[in-house]
Order: structure tokens, then sequence, then C-alpha cells
């Protein structure tokens, strides 16, 4: 959900550019772990959620793109909807106490 | 659907796939690096790299086949388990398709191929036309076909008729008929079977512009009172009874018991004009005595209609003009013949083009 809403939020980004806005928008609470951000993205190529093209980035360096598809907005709009239901949930329950 | 076509171009490209991966990862690091400051602190932060690679490796392909066979399983498994629903929707495949197919052979034999013949739009069928109350035909072999407003076609003719017919040469520059002769017993060389053949008139072969693979075909002097019995094979039972072998030509066959010479084999993809009927093989008119056991067939019964009918038009003759010049000649046939004084035919003599002989039932309605 993080990196689907990060792409929407960036457009296009490399790996690693995604890792570094979600920390720093985070305020550094969110680490993410390379180790599994790398599957992860690719589970999402294969879910046709997203594209990945190769591009130059900025100071001539070749990186990977990557970019949401339509499917991939729709599950994010989709993931977000059952986070607010979760957390709604959450904050009731520790309210009534 | 999608994501199967997906998945098969992820398994398909899986090579280029971990160069991409590896390279992602190395620009990662050196992006990390660059950041940090310190190589060796952003390649610790990174965890196991090959592992990253590991676990990525069998979304591409093993889980992808593993799944596939899993699918597969379950399809098969959930099939067994209901026996009577798979045979059912099986057989109705099974049919759907067999009938599918059947079908289109079907029309392709009849309305696609033409027949083997020369200049196949000269080719005319002959078929007359009846108020739905005229009772002109005493009896009848073949068929007629009733048609929407009430009336009859019918493409069957007594012999007498086909003659009187025969005499307009103004019209045609070749008139001949054929009848199916059923399955007589066919003995050759001690050995008997059943073979489909047909009754022709001596013009048929010579006016359809067919050929001989071998020998001669039957001619016009076959097909008189008296003139020694031949037969003719259709180049498919030649091959699949006789074995292709030319010695069989002059050799005696015996059909129904009558005593026939093998004169010839005709053009091969020539088995006849009726795409119904697909004759083994063609036995003169004039012979029909020595074949035909029951019904006994008089040839000059002028009221006994059977006989198929085509003709070849002279050049130049359109189908409308020898309409004109036929009907009057077969009009007068039916009222000085017709059974009981029954009134005469109402359109006497149509006739249907056969275009490129394609479809005799299309072209009896034209």
């Amino acid at each position: 959900m993080l990196v689907l809403k990060t792409l929407s939020r960036l457009g296009t980004m490399h790996g690693y550019g995604i890792a570094l806005y979600i920390q720093q928008t985070s305020e550094d609470i969110l680490q993410v772990e390379e180790g599994s951000l790398y599957p992860a993205l690719q589970r999402m190529l294969i879910k046709g959620w997203l594209t990945a093209e190769w591009k130059q980035s900025e100071n001539d360096r070749r990186a990977r793109y990557y970019q949401l598809t339509a499917d991939g907005r729709a599950q994010l709009a989709q993931e977000l909807r059952n986070y607010h239901h979760v957390a709604g949930a959450i904050a009731r329950v520790i309210e009534a106490i | 659907m999608k994501s199967l076509l997906r998945r098969l171009k992820f398994l398909w490209n899986r090579r280029r796939l971990e160069a991409d991966l590896d390279e992602e990862i190395r620009d990662h690091l050196e992006r990390k690096a660059a950041h940090l400051g310190d190589a060796d602190a952003a390649r610790r932060q990174f965890g196991n790299i090959s592992s990253v690679k590991e676990e990525s490796r069998p979304m591409w392909t093993g889980n992808f086949i593993e799944q596939l066979a899993q699918d597969v399983r379950y399809a098969l498994r959930a099939m067994s388990a209901n026996r009577l629903f798979t045979a059912v929707t099986i057989l109705s495949l099974a049919l759907g398709i067999g009938a599918n197919t059947a079908i289109y052979s079907f029309m392709d034999a009849v309305m696609l191929r033409a027949l083997p013949v020369s200049k196949p739009e000269e080719l005319v069928i002959l078929n007359w036309r009846a108020p739905r109350t005229a009772r002109v035909v005493r009896s009848q072999w073949g068929g007629n076909y009733d048609e929407p407003g009430g009336g009859t076609t019918s493409p069957n003719y007594p012999y007498p008729a086909f003659k009187l017919l025969r005499g307009q040469t103004q019209v045609f520059s070749s008139l001949f008929g054929h009848a199916n002769a059923g399955r007589p017993s066919v003995v050759f060389d001690g050995r008997a079977d059943l073979a489909v053949a047909q009754y022709v008139t001596g013009d048929l072969f010579s006016g359809l512009g067919v050929g001989a693979a071998l020998g001669r075909l039957i001619g016009r002097d076959d097909d008189r009172a008296g003139a020694p019995p031949v037969v003719v094979l259709t180049f498919d039972y030649w091959r699949s009874r006789f074995g292709a072998s030319p010695a069989v030509l002059g050799k005696a066959i015996q059909v129904n018991g009558g005593l026939f010479t093998i004169a010839g084999v005709a053009a091969p993809g020539f088995s006849g004009v009726s795409p119904s009927v697909n004759p083994s093989l063609f036995i003169p008119l004039a012979c029909l005595g020595l074949v035909q056991t029951s019904p006994v067939i008089d040839l000059e019964d002028k009221n006994f209609y059977w006989l198929e009918v085509m003709g070849r038009l002279k050049p130049g003759v359109t189908l409308a003009a020898a309409q004109a010049q036929l009907a009057g000649p077969f009009h007068n046939f039916v009222e000085s013949y017709g059974h009981r004084g029954e009134r005469a035919l109402r359109h006497p003599c149509a006739l249907a083009a056969s275009g490129p002989l394609r479809c005799r039932w299309l072209a009896a309605r034209v």
C-alpha cells in the first residue's frame, strides 16, 4: 500500500527513491526494508499493478523507474479503503476504554 | 486470461528480468552509498542480496508453473468427481464439433465445388413446374419440390419427353439424362460386392466435357438397343476395387447378373452430377433391362417420370429464350399423353440455370 501510494504521489520513481520517500515522509519512523522492497516490486509487476522502464536519471545514471497502472490505482483505492476501515475500528476500540 | 498471458511473458523473459534486478540492486546500493557516504554501511543495511534474488525468482517461474499444475489437477479432480457431467460435457462438445465439421464438408461438396466439367456456366438443369392439383404424373421415380406459393417443381422426365426435348437442337448443343441405378451387385474376377451405379444417356460424358483417365467413356453408340453392354468406372472405384490396374480394360464384369465389358475409367474427381449420390460405375441407359429387376422400367412409358435431364445451351442462347422454346413442345407432350386427361402443366418446362453446377436444390427453385 505504501509503495503504491508513493508512486501515485510521485508519478514515476526508482526503488531507492521509493524507499527514501517513505522513510522521509514518515519522518524516519517507517524504515523500508530493502530486502523485501524488491521482491514486493517484482510481485506487483507480475500482478500488473506496475510497469517498469529503464531511464536515465539525474546525474546520468541508468535507473529502473516504476509507474502505476490502472489496475495498480484500483488496488491502491481498495487497500486504502481496507486500511481506513481497520484503522477506524481500532480507533473506536481504543477510545472505548 | 490476461494475467496468464502476462505471466507467460514473465516466464519467457526471466533471464532478462534477473539481469534487470541485478542492475537495479547495484544502482540502489550506489545511490545509498552516495547518500550515506559509506558503501559498507549501505550494503549492511540492505541485507542479503542473493536472498532478495532468491525470493524474486520463484515469482517468475516456479510458483507460476506450480500453480498452473495445481489448476490442472484441480480441474481433473473436479471432473472425475462428477463423471456424468463430464461425460455429457465432453460428448456435447464432441457432437457439436463433429456436426459442424460435417455440415461444412457437406456445404463444401454441394455449394463450393464446381463439377470438374468444361464451361459449367453453359449447363442447365431442366425442371418442370405444375399447379398443385395437376396430376399428369402417373408414377414418378425421383422427387418433387413443393413451392411456397403452391405448386410443384420436379426434375424428373419420361424418357420419350427427353427424346422430344433432345430434338430441340436450336437450343441445346447437347442434352443428356441420368438416373440412379441403386446398389447392384458387381462381380469381377470371381469376387462380388455392391457398388452404387448410375444410368447415363449416351451424350452425358461428351456433353459435360468429362474426359477419360483410361480407355473410353460411354458414347452415343453404347446407348442403343442391341449395343454391346459396357460400363465406365469412376477413378476412385477403379483405384480402390481394381488397384488402378490398366489390365481391367476390356475385361468382363457382371452387374446384377448382366454381363458387361469395362470400357474405361472417368477422369479423377468426376463422380456423377448429383452431390448426394457418389456412384462407382456408369451404365448406358439402353442397358437398363440387364440390370434393373425391380421396378421394371419401360423406357417408352410416357407417364413414368424418372429421368433427370441436363443440357448444354448453345452459345448465345439465354435461359429465357430456352424456356420459351421448350415450353411449347413439352406442353403438347403432356397434353397428348397426360395421365387420364388431367390439366396441363402451368409452366410446362422451367429451366433452372445451374451456374457452375453447384446446388441442385437451389437450382430447382429458381
